[in-house]
């Protein structure tokens, strides 16, 4: 095992119960997550991009469970705490919850309660992970919200959510999950909801956060622009399952995935085709429940190898120490 | 004929805030301020703003959806003369409504669930009265096939449908009755990537079918860039920047397009992105500041600023609301 590997997810596949049947929402999914490194994973809706995250802080919803897979987590690189396996209830568990990973999501509104002040929210975070007394707590509170870059913390930090605009709520959500000194970060769309100028500001915020609080961070999001200011590994998911993995630079340079090649058709560039068509994708994004033997893009795949593609799912072909690609498309040129 | 097809003069929009007991209305905010553009005839003009730029209220606004507080919307239908709406009567109203329709930003909240697809694309037909049964059916079956839904899909509910195929009924039930002018407010950035791409497509396709004229309202600069002709800027109710697409991405003359331009993330790991951060929020609407609208946030901000509202000013087509628009040499964002 590499030493500078933080967490490391192998094989990790989380099924939802439902009665409708079985949902593999992620499908064996590995990969690393390195010290002081941005990890993004991009997919579309469905793709099991929210609900990989969900898994390493164990807050999956109670229909699903995870099935297969390790997810280790090496703040001592000797001695692994398996995320995977620990009972539900388990001292561990609340302690990396919020203490070593934390989570900045979405929607800022619905992820803070309107019943509690920000202050309120942030010292109950810090006084349950740290041994800090009510008043040490609101005092690195108020510091936290000077960090992030919200004028006159002293008086925000007695506000509620509903009295601070979009931008200011989303970064009290990341002062809140930096207040604890996390190693990792999983931010879950967290600029979808805000305005582009916003959301730059957003952007700067968390790499500069990540400078100074020695952090990795983990990624989520469906805009290819976004990811590419952030990134430095991307994994490509599709259906559950990782279509592409490599730096930025390789996925937006050389791209060898189908799916990778023709999402990074589809967005408009600015100035670089005026009026012309854009290069959509074919068909739609299957159901949950239409299970398809082989690889999962295989029916919107313009390169699909009949009776190859459609019935047995890809092995891995690796272009570079960090690119690597599943698809039988690939796998078939090497011969 | 003449070739704008719709121009808005001095268009307002004031919403009175309810306080109190008594709910007296002493303060309102000004969603629409003074606002004048025209739209030509078979172009798409692109509307871009953040929230709280007043983009939808104006989108609502111009198909009479909402009812302004002043100003005047002038249509020039291609076989009539032109009509202020806000002067015709609910009856009169009633007809020019075929003419002008609005694709919505929801596919999931903008379709009935209780009624067929059929029935959903059908429903404008069968409020103007004026087509038989049959007419009507093969009308549908028409404009479905146009928007590339598939046929034997007709009797279906909308929940049986995917994101994309939604907003494809959603458009087919717009243009089920020819109109002549469209406004799409926010209509693809509920969409997956891949998905988006098609619903582009096909807005550009049924355009030349169909010689339809677009207001496209959108936040996304990379999809607006895409699609239009022409772009306005709005910001706090008031446009401050139009002028045709190339114009504004190569030679931006008012500060906030200049920042808005700075802060499209660009899908290239090697060109990182330089902002242009513009300090605070967009401002309280009850209460907008002195001056131009932007001075608190602008970077290059003068005394007269502060004092003065700046008035919109020609450059050709080029229309920018700046003092400093001349004198200052605002980044470039792309040379096409």
């Amino acid at each position: 095992m590499d030493k500078k590997t933080l967490l490391e997810v192998k094989d990790l596949s989380v099924y939802f119960n439902l009665r409708e049947g079985v949902l593999k929402a992620v499908d064996g999914v590995s990969f690393n997550v390195d010290k002081n490194s941005t990890v993004g994973i991009v997919g579309e809706s469905g793709s099991g991009k929210s609900v990989t995250a969900q898994a390493f802080m164990r807050i999956l919803p109670d229909t699903a469970e995870i099935k297969t897979g390790e997810i280790n987590y090496y703040k001592d690189p000797d001695n692994p705490i398996k995320i995977h396996a620990l009972p539900d209830k388990s001292p561990i568990l609340s302690n990396i919850r919020g203490k070593e990973i934390s989570m900045i999501f979405q929607e800022p509104m619905s992820a803070f309660s309107p019943l509690h002040t920000i202050g309120h929210q942030m010292i109950e975070c810090l006084m349950l992970h740290t041994p800090m007394t009510k008043q040490e707590a609101r005092e690195r509170s108020i510091e936290m919200l000077a960090k992030v870059g919200i004028s006159n913390p002293d008086k925000r930090v007695d506000q509620y959510s509903f009295e601070l605009s979009g931008g200011m709520r989303q970064r009290a959500m990341i002062a809140i999950a930096l207040s604890t000194n996390p190693s990792i970060v999983i931010a879950d769309e967290p600029t979808t909801s805000l305005d582009v100028t916003i959301q730059a500001q957003i952007l700067k915020l968390m790499k500069d956060m990540q400078q100074e609080f020695n952090m990795s961070i983990i990624f989520i999001t469906h805009n290819l622009g976004v990811i590419a200011q952030m990134a430095d590994t991307i994994q490509i998911m599709y259906l559950g399952k990782i279509m592409e993995s490599g730096t930025a630079e390789e996925i937006f340079y050389e791209p060898r995935h189908p799916y990778t090649i023709n999402l990074l058709k589809a967005i408009p560039k600015i100035g670089s085709n005026t009026g012309g068509k854009l290069e959509a994708i074919p068909g739609q994004i299957p159901g949950p429940f239409d299970i398809q033997k082989g690889c999962k893009f295989c029916t919107r795949c313009p390169s699909a190898i009949k009776g190859l593609c459609d019935q047995r799912s890809p092995e891995i072909k690796k272009y570079s120490e960090t690119h690597s690609v599943f698809c039988w498309k690939c796998l078939e040129q090497e011969k | 004929m003449e070739d704008n097809i719709l121009v808005v003069k001095n268009l307002s929009k004031e919403f009175p805030i309810y306080k109190g007991f008594l709910r007296r209305s002493n303060m309102s905010v000004k969603a629409v301020n003074n606002v004048s553009f025209e739209i030509r005839r078979g172009e798409t003009l692109g509307l871009v703003g953040e929230s709280g730029s007043g983009k939808t209220t104006l989108g609502r606004l111009v198909l009479r959806a909402m009812e302004p507080t002043a100003g005047e919307i002038v249509y020039n239908f291609a076989d009539e003369k032109s009509v202020d709406i806000l002067k015709l009567k609910k009856k009169q109203l009633y007809k020019i409504r075929s003419k002008i329709q609005m694709v919505f930003q929801d596919p999931y909240s903008s379709l009935n669930p209780r009624m067929t697809v059929r029935d959903i694309i059908a429903e404008t037909l069968v409020a103007n009265k004026t087509m038989s049964r049959s007419e009507i059916d093969n009308r549908v079956r028409e404009i479905a096939d146009l928007c590339k839904l598939n046929l034997e899909h007709l009797r279906r509910f909308p929940h049986a449908f995917s994101g994309g195929q939604r907003q494809r009924i959603g458009i087919a039930r717009a243009l089920a009755v020819n109109p002549e002018f469209v406004v799409c407010d926010e209509s693809v950035s509920a969409l997956d990537v891949s998905v988006q791409a098609e619903i582009i497509n096909l807005f550009k396709e049924l355009q030349v079918i169909k010689d339809i004229t677009y207001l496209f309202i959108a936040h996304d600069l990379s999809i607006v860039e895409h699609i239009s002709d022409r772009i306005i800027v709005m910001y706090l109710g008031q446009i401050v920047e139009e002028a045709d697409k190339k114009t504004l991405f190569e030679n931006p003359m008012h500060p906030y397009t200049e920042a808005l331009m700075s802060a499209i993330p660009e899908p290239d790991p090697l060109r990182k992105m330089a902002p242009i951060f513009l300090e605070g929020e967009i401002p309280n609407p009850i209460n907008p500041p002195t001056g131009c609208y932007f001075h608190p946030r602008c970077h290059y901000a003068t005394e007269r600023c502060k004092k003065e509202m700046p008035c919109r000013r020609c450059f050709g087509n080029h229309k920018v609301a700046c003092h400093r628009a001349e004198e200052l040499h605002l980044k470039q964002y792309i040379k096409y």
